[in-house]
């Protein structure tokens, strides 16, 4: 159990916070991360006996719980976005989030929720986790060349997000 | 192409407002020590719900079929042989409970604790804890009234919707994007502008974009909390309606709870200040105000933070997007199904595209090994034959 509680003292917060940002509900990434911890905990035997190679694995189970998340609850989650302009609560939206968010974050979040959802867990291990194209396509069960393509996607299409066009001349004139 | 540096630390900043929920870790530790199992399947499953596997495998074997898709197959078969993958597919199989034979059934994991519970500290202002129970317990007057009147033992009934109302703090946030006809985003955005001084409200931030074939532009208002639903209304009069959002999020127990430390800080500063005013040695002073100080960094954050919640409880934020008609399809709507499916396809067929190019390497080895043999064959039966003859 000390082993266990030194790898979460490590990785937990880490796992997380990225589950957070792929689902966008602590409670639902909570819920992720301790099944996945489980698992990992339960297979421990059979772990890579390489630290480099423990990163993206940990990744690919916590991105597994997440989808195996996001899949079962979609029936119940609201829509964001709806073409017919109804509109709707956004669950995600929790008083610390709406107190500590800048503007940008928020908007940068925002454009985040509208990826499709292999997109946004690809931007989410590639910028906040910080994993490396091989690891990312590790931890995703993908090629590194789908990763790239994915990524490149995702950038096309945060570019390309009207919301986010103002911070991108502010990046600009910053330079 | 979007900053790759801001995309980071925005999402650095995201990722810093989650909290690591207090007790998760023990929880897990408990439930590791306990035997409890996460629900079936190996460590890296989880993927798609159960149902759908069959279907899916099914719906792959007549796409095989039809295609007569040998490199299909051939493709399926070669994920990358990473430690990781092999260790995925073992623990697929390594699931002693998967068929439901191996073991006694295992207790569910259980659910961590809330937050509140947990660390006993109510003022985490987590997400979750914003209960109507919490709120009567901590506000004074009516609903401390309600809680009193509770029979002992049972929970308390609740308050009337009306005294609820009046005490709850809401923080609203809302997001519409409304396409306009040519050449009338800086109009729409004049108007808008209009609206918001009407309102008794601010434009908090404004960025138009005129240059390029597709003017657009956002504004960020802040308007009162009570005109947040009619200037919304307004809003969305003023164009098409393509995508809208509109959060209300309850802050009451965040805010009765930060009022609450922050009454109780004071009260230890004040115990400090009388302390401080009996010490004698220089010693106990410093002693003394380091406390003093200490608290009062506290009160400082706390009543920033009461601030901050003030205001946004005061002025809703409404973000106004504004797009000419040409520069809608700019606009990414969700996904449908056929579209991620698409996607799917594309990431599958550039993953074919990669795996020939690598087989060919295994190709023109082959090919170049065959044919020395071909060659080196052919030239030792044309020696044989010479020496024959």
């Amino acid at each position: 159990m000390e082993d266990l509680d030194a790898w979460l003292a490590t990785s937990y917060g880490p796992a997380y916070r990225t589950a957070c940002l792929i689902l966008r509900n602590p409670a639902d990434a909570e819920e992720a991360v301790q099944d996945a911890f489980l698992r990992a905990w339960r297979f421990r035997d059979a772990l890579p006996a390489d630290p480099a190679g423990m990163r993206p694995w940990l990744y690919r189970v916590v991105v597994n719980s997440c989808c195996s998340k996001l899949r079962a609850e979609t029936p119940h989650r609201t829509r964001r976005g709806s073409l017919d302009g109804v509109d709707v609560a956004d669950p995600d939206a929790t008083p610390e989030l709406l107190s500590m968010h800048s503007e940008s974050t928020r908007l940068v979040l925002s454009a985040l929720a509208d990826l499709p959802e292999h997109l946004r867990i690809t931007v989410v291990l590639r910028y906040y986790a910080g994993l490396s194209e091989k690891e990312i396509a590790t931890a995703i069960s993908r090629r590194a060349g789908t990763v790239k393509s994915r990524l490149h996607e995702a950038r096309q299409r945060l570019a390309a997000d009207p919301r986010l066009r103002g911070l991108h001349q502010d990046s600009e004139e910053a330079r | 192409m979007i900053d790759e540096a801001l995309l980071s630390r925005a999402l650095d900043e995201a990722a810093a407002a989650y909290d690591e929920p207090p007790g998760a870790r023990s929880a897990i530790i408990s439930a590791a020590a306990s035997g409890a199992r996460p629900p079936s399947g190996g460590p890296t499953s989880g993927g798609r719900p159960g149902w759908q596997r069959p279907a899916l495998a099914a719906a792959a074997v007549v796409v095989l079929l039809v295609a007569g898709g040998v490199a299909l197959t051939l493709r399926s078969d070669e994920t990358p042989i990473t430690p990781a993958s092999r260790l995925a597919d073992e623990f697929e199989f390594a699931e002693p409970d998967s068929a439901g034979k191996n073991g006694p059934t295992s207790a569910p994991v259980p659910r961590p604790a809330p937050l509140a519970a947990t660390d006993g500290d109510s003022a985490t202002g987590a997400p979750g804890a914003s209960s109507g129970g919490s709120v009567a317990r901590t506000v004074p007057g009516a609903a401390v009234d309600v809680l009193a009147q509770a029979p002992p033992g049972q929970p308390p009934a609740p308050a009337p919707a009306a005294a609820q109302a009046s005490l709850a703090k809401v923080v609203k946030t809302g997001s519409v994007e409304i396409v306009v006809p040519d050449g009338r985003v800086s109009a729409t955005l004049a108007r808008l502008e209009t609206l918001v001084v009407g309102a008794r409200g601010f434009v908090a931030d404004s960025k138009t974009q005129e240059s390029g074939d597709s003017p657009s532009g956002v504004v960020t208002m802040r308007v009162p909390g009570a005109s947040y639903e009619s200037m919304l209304g307004r809003v969305r009069a003023l164009g098409e309606v393509r995508a809208a959002t509109s959060t209300g999020a309850d802050v009451t127990a965040t805010f009765v709870d930060t009022e609450a430390r922050l009454k109780t800080l004071r009260d230890t500063r004040a115990v400090y200040d009388t302390l401080l005013a009996r010490t004698r040695s220089i010693g106990e002073v410093l002693s003394v105000q380091q406390q003093i100080n200490g608290a009062q960094t506290q009160i400082e954050q706390l009543e920033g933070k009461l601030k901050v919640l003030n205001d946004q409880v005061t002025y809703a934020t409404l973000t106004v997007m504004v797009l000419e008609k040409s520069d809608e399809t700019a606009l990414s709507a969700e996904p449908s199904r056929i579209a991620s499916a698409w996607d799917r396809a594309k990431d599958n067929f550039g993953d074919g595209v990669e795996w020939a190019i690598a087989a060919s390497g295994t190709v023109a080895l082959l090919a170049l090994a065959t044919g020395t043999l071909l060659i080196g064959g052919w030239l030792a039966r044309r020696a044989l034959r010479r020496r024959l003859v």
